[in-house]
This record gives C-alpha cells, sequence and structure tokens, in this order.
C-alpha cells in the first residue's frame, strides 16, 4: 500500500495523478489501463478540489494498493458528505449539440473502472475505484 | 513531453495543435484559446493530437463545448491520435462526432 496526503489544491493534481500513474504501472497494468485508471483518478481528485470544502482548506488522501489481481485507488477526504455516484449520467448516445457538459467524469469513472464504491465513515468520505488486471 | 497548446484560425479552419497533457490543469488554457477564435465562421475545427498523451473528461468537456459554440455544421477532426487518447474518446461517445484519419489536408 502506498498514501500520498496533500492539500486539497489544483496545484497538486500533477503530482497526485504522478503518484497514480507510478503505482498503476508497478502493480503491472498495461499503458492503455494505466492510463484509463488515471483519467478516472483524476475525475475523483478534481471532484474533490473543486467541492469538498467550500469554505475551509482541508486535504486529499490518495491510497493505491495492489491486491494481486486488482488495483485499487482509494480517495478520502473529510469535506462535506458528498457521494459522487449519486450524480446523474450523460447521455452518450445524443448528438454533440444537445451533450450536457456535467456527469461526463462520473460516466467515465463507470466505464473505466470494474467496480466503484462510495463509503462515509465518520467524517470521513472514501471512494474507492477498482480496476482488474488482466 | 511539455504541455503546449497552439490554436490558429484561417480561412474558415481552426486548428489546435495539442502536445503533452490535456488534463483539468492545461484544458482551461486550451478553452481561452479557442474562445479568441469563436467569433470567426470556422467550417473545420482541427486537433492535431499526435503528441498528445493523455486527454482527461476536462479536455473532453471543452472540445464538447467548443463544438456546440462553433455550430451543427462544422466539422470536428481528430488527426493522427495515440492509441490511449483514442480509447478514453471512444469511451465518452465523442468518436461519432468526430473524422478520425491520419492526416488533414486542407
Amino acid at each position: 500500500m502506498a498514501k500520498i496526503i496533500l492539500p486539497a489544491k489544483m496545484e497538486n493534481l500533477g503530482k497526485l495523478l504522478d503518484f497514480v500513474r507510478e503505482n498503476a504501472i508497478k502493480s503491472g497494468l498495461s499503458k492503455k489501463d494505466a492510463t484509463q485508471v488515471i483519467v478516472a483518478a483524476e475525475e475523483g481528485i478534481i471532484n474533490i478540489i473543486n467541492y469538498a470544502y467550500p469554505d475551509s482548506d482541508g486535504k486529499v488522501s490518495v491510497i493505491c494498493e495492489d491486491t494481486g489481481d486488482k488495483f485499487a485507488i482509494i480517495l478520502e477526504d473529510q469535506g462535506i458528505p458528498f457521494d459522487p455516484l449519486s450524480l446523474p449520467e450523460p447521455d452518450v448516445d445524443l448528438p454533440i449539440e444537445d451533450r450536457t457538459i456535467g456527469g461526463l467524469g462520473i460516466f467515465m469513472i463507470k466505464n473505466i473502472m470494474d467496480n466503484v464504491i462510495y463509503e462515509r465513515e465518520d467524517d470521513w468520505n472514501i471512494f474507492t475505484l477498482i480496476k482488474n488486471k488482466h | 513531453m511539455e504541455n503546449k497548446i497552439l490554436v490558429t484560425c484561417k480561412d474558415g479552419i481552426a486548428k489546435a495543435e495539442l502536445t503533452g497533457r490535456l488534463d483539468a490543469t492545461s484544458a482551461p488554457t486550451l478553452q481561452n484559446a479557442l474562445k479568441e477564435i469563436l467569433g470567426e465562421k470556422i467550417e473545420h475545427l482541427v486537433l492535431l493530437v499526435k503528441d498528445l498523451e493523455y486527454i482527461s473528461s476536462a479536455g473532453l468537456r471543452v472540445i464538447i463545448f467548443t463544438k456546440q459554440k462553433i455550430g451543427v455544421d462544422a466539422k470536428l477532426y481528430l488527426i493522427q491520435p495515440q492509441d490511449t487518447v483514442l480509447e478514453i474518446i471512444k469511451m465518452s461517445g465523442l468518436d461519432n462526432f468526430m473524422i478520425i484519419q491520419d492526416s488533414f489536408e486542407e
């Protein structure tokens, strides 16, 4: 298990994603899978940076876990309770002119990852993203 | 690879050359560069992505937003995408609205 904790600020996004990339590759994911996992992680981290702490500064913690047949990313924050899975999904079959900008991120997360779990424990949001190794 | 965004517009053809990573930190730069040319008549929006290594949904949103602004008749091209980028675009369904090819001939 590897863990990084940084202030939930946009300037730290690169560092957090580098951390995920490094661990994804170390776990043996293909370049294609690693890139997709980073897209999913970015979306989850951006949600925390943008929405978790509306009135204060807070931190985001990113944990990467290699369980042998799976690679898991666990995103944690102590911000306002927020279940990303509650967001409506966009209709990706609509013509581009009618597409809405919101909801695309969570749609991508669900498509990329094999399993996503949101939990609220005490004052923590815990969002777990799991990718099966092939 | 260093992130670089170069947007030009001439004779109805807008070109955006994207290098490196198009993520939540670099997408606003592209959005602003494209906003500059929105006043012009654009028939073709050409994304030159040979050296683009990564695109996240922040980047996809800029593409959707721009296509909506330039109108139904404008054609959207994706030129020489790397496999990793193409996979993400296909997953979002945006490939249905793009002409994906190896080069753009004016």
